[in-house]
């Protein structure tokens, strides 16, 4: 025993009890004064009053959401594929389970064109076990809009559908959704609404993002509750921005801020691993308008990387290259390059791209991947770049 | 990694049927969208997606294989998704069986065998190919020595985990380990953190006994100097006793009385 011994830490413990004493009025772990969610909004039809800010993947600590839950946030959104998040949620949601709505996905790559009905059921009951309830709120397709897992075809499977409602006829699920961020995020996402699919639906939105109007508004037609995530994907490389050196909490603050004041989303979906992010997330929450400061801070955020930031739900470059330069991969392995301290792997990457298809031929061509970009990233001057960089090797 | 997986040759009646796919940190959530920040924050370094058949029992399966920066990430996250209620295989360091995987770590490794559909030959032959795939790693690997010294006596089978960030919710406390106890009817559990210098363990101690609002001073002893120890309570733990000893400090939740929890922090500091 290093230090101290059984006997003398015991007579410690002893002491240490002798002498504690709780603040009058404060409990630990629970907020007194501390952040609380401000603002509730209807969630679509489905009759929940839903708080401004919800709780996003990534807490290992029970703790951590029953905390959350105390301070008034109402929303949790999990997934099977979120490594043991299911089940931490589930040590805590027994307590909370009339007061919380929760979003649950099945693992996309189970989602398939040819997955049955039965094995949809079973994946379900898997999760409902993990998270210790009878019920889930609303369970989600995951992911869909990212060629990665197929096309629209996927979600075109019948078996889909059978399965949910027999889960909603047996009680086991209440409402129906889909999440995406990839780049056929409008497509899909715009024919679960077009087709009656979904109840809830959770998109990559932040402050650079734009082009995302149309389908909100038709999913509100609709009385489809709308959650955004990716919302502060920006900072989840160290950007080192100088001119916001020591006021990096207030810029990410700023990214929420923005969400909430936009009015296009009913919450957002915010990763909270531990207390102080939940104190830092909740302290913007009965957000409407972003003060001058906020302003400022994004356009610092804008300013730096805007130009060559790919943004969440975006196609606008794909197959836009007579030469079949993979684009958006290509921006990719530069941001990487640039921003993630991963230069090593970025060259790697760049150079499984068959050499045919690299950027070397960009310096001579007019650039339809820039003219395609709704955002107005600098596509051609990034490819050249890129190649002139990733080709170090 | 290529190497230890069914291709060119044939391993325990399978081969590679496809193109491998790799993935690293930039986009391992293309493999496994929403899974990847855990991963990564477990040290995640690449990962190898191979598909497999085996003609002569008509079955397809996928191998992943993430190689993490050091065998204590590659237990922890296997732990992190392992399922207590599996069957437990003596593969690698530790694995686990279900109907249509086999899931082990072993050094930096952490594997994954999922077939498409299974029966018992298929399962057996699976768990064939896991073993062979863990001998080629290497010899199995110990337990990660923080493991180790987590109290066994009362302690739930398959529940230590690494904890490599926020632990207890606390953003300032890191590379830890956690285990569930079962005492006197009760569960608890054993949370421990390590630091680079007493000092910065002390000033984690120190804020994490203000985050609980114990107003209790540091109980210091004689001979001590440095090791520290407080009760308190959460909202949802009930109570908590913690103490330091030198660059580690270890916090009892939940424990039946206060004399189990100190029971449980003395058999691990006697052993740390």
């Amino acid at each position: 025993m290093t230090n101290l011994s059984r006997r003398a830490f015991l007579r410690v413990s002893a002491a240490a009890a002798a002498a504690s004493a709780v603040a009058p009025g404060v409990v630990a772990g629970q907020p007194a004064a501390g952040p609380k969610v401000r603002r509730f909004k209807p969630f679509g039809k489905t009759g929940w009053k839903v708080g401004d800010v919800s709780g996003g993947s990534d807490q290992k600590e029970p703790a951590v959401f029953d905390y959350m839950f105390r301070a008034g946030i109402n929303l949790v959104d999990t997934g099977a594929q979120y490594v043991g998040h299911e089940d931490v949620l589930g040590q805590v949601l027994p307590k909370w389970r009339d007061k919380v709505f929760v979003v649950d996905k099945w693992n996309p790559p189970l989602v398939t064109a040819t997955v049955t009905k039965a094995a949809l059921l079973e994946a379900l009951d898997v999760s409902l076990k993990r998270l210790n309830t009878t019920y889930i709120d609303c369970m989600m397709l995951h992911s869909i809009g990212h060629p990665r897992y197929g096309g629209i075809e996927r979600i075109q499977n019948p078996a889909i559908y059978e399965a949910w409602d027999e889960a909603k006829r047996l009680g086991k699920i209440r409402f129906t959704g889909a999440s995406s961020h990839g780049p056929r995020m409008l497509d899909e996402i715009g024919w679960g609404i077009d087709n009656d699919r979904f109840d809830v639906i959770l998109i990559g939105a932040n402050f650079l993002t734009h082009g995302v109007e149309p389908l909100l508004k038709k999913a509100r037609a609709k009385g489809i509750a709308t959650m955004a995530m990716k919302s502060m994907t920006l900072y989840k490389s160290d950007l080192n921005i100088r001119a916001l050196q020591g006021r990096q909490t207030n810029a990410r603050q700023a990214c929420i801020k923005w969400i909430l004041a936009s009015g296009l989303f009913d919450t957002v979906v915010i990763r909270m691993p531990n207390f102080d992010q939940v104190d830092e997330y909740l302290a913007v929450s009965g957000t409407t308008k972003l003060a001058a400061q906020d302003r400022r801070h994004l356009e610092i955020v804008s300013a730096s990387i805007g130009a060559d930031y790919c943004r969440p739900g975006c196609s606008g470059c794909y197959g836009s290259c007579p030469r079949e330069v993979p684009v958006w991969d290509v921006l990719r392995y530069k941001m990487y390059y640039e921003h993630y301290g991963e230069q090593k792997r970025a060259i790697e990457r760049y150079l499984q791209v068959p050499a045919t298809r690299r950027a070397a031929a960009c310096g001579d061509c007019d650039g339809p991947c820039e003219r395609a970009c709704p955002y107005g990233v600098r596509v051609r001057e990034r490819l050249i770049d890129a190649h002139t960089q990733l080709s170090l090797a | 990694m290529l190497a230890w997986l069914p291709g060119d040759r044939v391993v325990a009646g399978w081969k590679r049927a496809g193109t491998p796919q790799v993935f690293g940190p930039d986009n391992l959530w293309e493999s496994i969208d929403g899974g990847a920040e855990a991963y990564l924050t477990f040290g995640f370094q690449e990962l190898v997606v191979v598909a497999c058949s085996a003609p002569d029992l008509g079955a397809e399966a996928t191998i992943e294989v993430y190689r993490m920066a050091d065998a204590v990430g590659a237990f922890g996250i296997y732990a992190q998704e392992r399922n207590p209620e599996a069957t437990f295989v003596a593969t690698g360091g530790e694995g686990y069986t279900a109907p249509n995987i086999v899931y082990f770590w072993n050094g930096s490794y952490y594997v994954k065998l999922t077939a498409t559909k299974t029966n018992d030959r298929i399962a057996a032959s699976l768990l064939g190919l896991a073993s062979d795939i863990a001998r080629r790693i290497g010899p199995p690997a110990p337990m990660p020595a923080g493991a180790l010294a987590l109290p066994t006596r009362d302690r739930v089978a398959h529940s230590v985990k690494y904890l490599p960030r926020d632990i207890l919710g606390q953003s300032y406390l890191a590379n830890g380990f956690q285990a569930q106890y079962r005492i006197a009817g009760k569960s608890c559990r054993l949370v421990t953190a390590s630091f680079d210098s007493p000092q910065d363990a002390a000033d984690g101690f120190a804020r994490y006994r203000k985050f609980l609002g114990t107003a209790a001073p540091a109980a210091r002893k004689a001979g001590l100097a440095a090791d520290e120890a407080f009760v308190g309570s959460d909202a949802f733990n009930g109570s908590i006793v913690a103490a330091r000893a030198g660059h580690t400090m270890v916090v009892a939740l939940g424990a039946p009385s206060q004399q189990a929890a100190s029971d449980l922090i003395a058999a691990f500091l006697e052993h740390k």
